[in-house]
């Protein structure tokens, strides 16, 4: 019914663009997954999405140059980590948000705590919530043609006024400089899929596999250890269900585009981390992901937020000039 | 301005508890404003307003602030802002609007950015020779216009950012200066990077105009191509070489997304029916199908695009405009290719700056500079003229040819955070539907001018005032930090400074601290010769 149906894509329009209106980019049940992967295979191969892929890498680096991940060794920011990961991933399934509208909103965290500290013991409890909401928020206008109203995201703990989430949001815009178009691995997984199978059917649900990966990858690491094209990848690969050694995984890569992946050693610890995982979880992962080190956290701090006070945020920075130093902007 | 006889209205003149509330606003002014002397506004649209500024540290330099509309309450930051904001940081070319800075108003949270300030754009351009020229652009300025136009375009494209809504107005072509005649594609509002989702337009709560709306939008088609700026290029390249809009029609104004027939129309009376023929994906199109008898129903006699545009059909700028206009968006130009079109390899060649061509003999076309709107405020309001002076005889307005200042008597609120109200070229500029404007020409008239002060000026009357302000404050020294430069909330000292004003080698500055009591209204003034 569509005007550009992409199977039927001729390779002068390898300039054009392709904004998609109605469907997802990703579908979150497997059976739309399914669907998808047939619809997808036949459409990768033109110059139209090598373009395309070479404009995602060359913005990864972009983004790269600007972030300094800072390990967070504390135990506390990695139980709070995992619990906004809980939450994000259950008001997404509650909104009908798509997977990377998550994600994406789980790089947000993860780059504002790289930047900023969040302390005060009774403080950063809320201070959390608080982020992961405004986070998630910021992804959803990004990402989705729905937002929701500021009010319908559910806080169990906290009840938070619309105008201090709005504060929150600018925070996290000002902090992030305002760089909200982060490349999330989920932009490269059909790509890589068609690529990877080399014109072979890729097995079933193997996109499917790749974004549940993807997804326990993101329990598992600080997003900015790893560029979003490695951890893709790695998803795929183990999507696709080969047993690879090193050698033969850079023979894979090199073979499917020279210099697409700088960082091979990178590749192949997430790509072991990856099959870990997969061990762990098994092939079908249900949202919210239960991992090891959850349930480290269910007694602990968390729960203690439940008595922490309300309490307006102040930012003493914040109508400064936001977030545009003059040395970056000479890009 | 200035000497304030211009407006009477007694609009904002008002008793003293409309009085706080612009005062709270006004001492609520944040510090960044500070850096920006406001000259006025000129621009308004559904996502706010435009201002025109001076940066203070460096008077030279024009900067254009859009203030985003605050978000509906429960909403956040809006979307629109946050990607306008994300594309444009990521955005760097010649011929992309820049964004200098972004500012947040941390009281009522709204957005402030801060552009490189542009005099012209397309639709003044195409105006002033239709209407005041009474004369057809220049070959060589049409284009160049276009092909900066273009290499902005595909500068864009190959980002895989869709503009969305190109139109002459979006079009801005910079003023005196380095970039003299440089083109500048502005607005980014409903721009869209690679796959983010889409809303049709009319869902996005904002009106676009449908005049440069290719046709497969038109017919309802879902998915957004690069093509449709191409199409929005053609129609702007044509109302270049005619002066006026190529497909004019009625919009429909309905909610969502209502079937425009009327555009669609004016486009085949020109360009003629399309055929399933040229157009294959033609009847897949919702509009296409669910309106047959409206359209497909009607036959349009084809009266050529050449005869509308008055250009030879053989002509290389004639086939390069087909080209644009092709209905199949799949077939029509894309900016690369027309980048690479024969058009732009002929005399005359494209240059730099589109506005004052390389060879001689061409007449220099002088612009006007743009309608600057003195009287709004950047809450937008446009409660006070600036210039209520208030002080009536005496010395100071007697040292002054200008105009009569009435005397005024009652408490007066004084709605403008900024301290002078100078305007950077008088020369040019206009005042729409305001009385100031004669005024202004009187006083050339008269010899006199306005001012673009200097730094020093600009130091002197700031320490200056400032002391006078912490003098009239007296003992509730707070640490209110904007009560630096500003008005402070809920007491009876405003401070205004009204006229910044020049006359012969010598400067005159007034400035007028008046409290509620007219009674006590200090009139204070002094001059300074700067040389």
């Amino acid at each position: 019914m569509e005007e550009f149906d992409s199977r039927s894509t001729p390779p002068s329009l390898s300039t054009q663009l392709l904004c998609q209106e109605t469907e997802a980019c990703l579908n979150e049940e497997e059976r739309a997954a399914v669907d998808d992967e047939e619809t997808f295979i036949y459409s990768v191969s033109g110059i139209e999405e090598d373009g395309y892929v070479q404009m995602l890498l060359r913005r990864e680096t972009h983004v790269g140059e600007s972030e300094s991940p800072r390990a967070s060794t504390d135990d506390w920011i990695k139980c709070a980590r995992l619990d906004a990961i809980t939450w994000i991933l259950k008001t997404r399934a509650l909104f009908g948000f798509r997977y990377q509208t998550a994600y994406l909103s789980m790089t947000y965290f993860d780059r504002f705590l790289s930047r900023r500290i969040i302390d005060g013991e009774r403080e950063k409890y809320w201070a959390i919530r608080l982020l992961s909401l405004a986070c998630l928020s910021l992804a959803a206008k990004m990402e989705e043609c729905r937002v929701p109203a500021l009010s319908e995201f559910r806080v169990e703990e906290f009840n938070f006024d619309s105008k201090v989430i709005e504060r929150m949001e600018l925070l996290v815009l000002n902090t992030l400089e305002w760089r909200m178009n982060s490349v999330t691995p989920f932009a490269y997984v059909h790509y890589f899929t068609a690529k990877l199978s080399k014109n072979h059917t890729p097995p079933k649900n193997s996109i499917s596999k790749a974004v549940q990966l993807i997804l326990a990858m993101m329990r598992d690491v600080n997003l900015m250890d790893h560029r979003p094209s490695v951890i893709a990848g790695a998803a795929t690969l183990v999507a696709l269900d080969r047993k690879l050694t090193k050698q033969a995984m850079e023979l894979e890569i090199n073979s499917l585009s020279p210099n697409l992946f700088s960082e091979l050693e990178d590749l192949f610890s997430c790509y072991n981390r990856m099959q870990e995982l997969d061990m762990e979880v098994g092939t079908t992962i249900e949202s919210p992901i239960r991992l090891r080190g959850m349930d480290a956290c269910e007694n602990s701090s968390v729960i203690s937020a439940l008595t922490a006070k309300r309490k307006m945020l102040t930012f003493s920075d914040f109508d400064r000039n936001c977030g545009i130093p003059e040395e970056k902007r000479q890009r | 301005m200035g000497d304030g006889n211009s407006n009477s209205s007694s609009r904002g003149i008002s008793g003293s508890s409309s009085n706080n509330n612009s005062n709270n606003s006004n001492s609520n002014r944040p510090e960044w404003l500070q850096q920006y002397d406001l000259i006025g506004k000129i621009g308004e649209g559904t996502y706010g307003l435009v201002f025109l500024a001076k940066i203070k540290s460096n008077r030279s330099k024009s900067i254009a602030i859009k203030k985003f509309k605050q978000s509906k309450d429960g909403d956040g930051v809006s979307p629109t802002a946050i990607r306008e904001i994300m594309l444009l940081r990521e955005i760097n070319h010649e011929n992309v609007v820049k964004l200098v800075n972004v500012h947040i108003n941390h009281v009522d949270m709204s957005l402030y950015l801060a552009f490189d300030y542009a005099e012209h754009d397309l639709y003044e351009i195409i105006r002033h020779h239709r209407d005041k020229v009474i004369q057809a652009i220049n070959p060589y300025t049409v284009k160049a216009l276009l092909w900066q136009l273009l290499n902005g375009l595909n500068y864009l494209h190959s980002n895989w950012i869709i503009h969305r809504d190109l139109k002459p107005s979006n079009i801005l072509v910079m003023g005196e200066g380095e970039e003299q005649g440089v083109v500048k594609i502005a607005d980014f509002g409903l721009a869209r990077i690679y796959q983010a989702p889409l809303k049709p337009l009319s869902e996005n709560g904002v009106v676009v105009t449908i005049w440069y709306r290719a046709p497969e939008l038109l017919l309802g088609a879902k998915h957004y191509t690069s093509a449709v700026d191409m199409w929005a290029v053609g129609c702007i390249f044509a109302e270049l070489l005619t002066l006026k809009p190529l497909f004019q029609g009625q919009e429909v104004k309905a909610t969502p997304n209502p079937f425009q027939l009327d555009q669609l129309d004016k486009i085949f009376r020109v360009l003629g029916h399309p055929t399933q023929d040229k157009w294959p994906t033609l009847v897949n199109l919702p509009h296409w199908q669910s309106d047959l008898q409206h359209i497909q129903g009607h036959k349009y006699e084809n009266p050529g695009l050449h005869s509308v545009v008055h250009l030879p059909p053989k002509s290389h700028a004639y086939d390069l405009l087909s080209k644009m206009l092709e209905y199949d968006p799949r077939k029509r130009i894309t900016a690369a290719q027309a980048l690479e079109h024969e058009y732009f390899r002929l005399e005359p060649l494209p240059g730099r700056n589109a506005l004052v061509p390389s060879q001689t003999g061409e007449k220099v076309v002088t612009y006007p500079t743009r309608p600057v709107d003195t009287t709004t405020d950047f809450e937008g309001t446009t409660s006070l003229q600036p210039s209520q002076p208030v002080s009536s005889g005496n010395a100071v307005s007697g040292s002054m040819a200008g105009p009569h200042v009435p005397s005024r008597s009652g408490p007066r609120p004084v709605p403008m955070w900024n301290e002078s109200w100078q305007h950077s070229n008088a020369k040019g500029c206009r005042f729409p539907g305001s009385s100031a404007a004669a005024d202004e020409k009187e006083r050339l008239r008269n010899g006199d001018a306005w001012i673009s002060s200097t730094t020093e000026v600009e130091t002197l009357l700031r320490e200056w005032l400032y002391s006078m302000q912490n003098f009239m404050r007296g003992d509730c020294a707070s640490e209110d930090p904007h009560l630096k430069w500003g008005y402070r909330r809920n007491t009876r000292t405003q401070v205004q400074q009204n006229l910044l004003y020049k006359r012969s080698e010598s400067y005159l500055f007034f400035l007028v601290l008046y409290c509620d009591d007219p009674a006590v209204t200090i009139k204070l003034s002094f001059a300074q010769n700067i040389r």
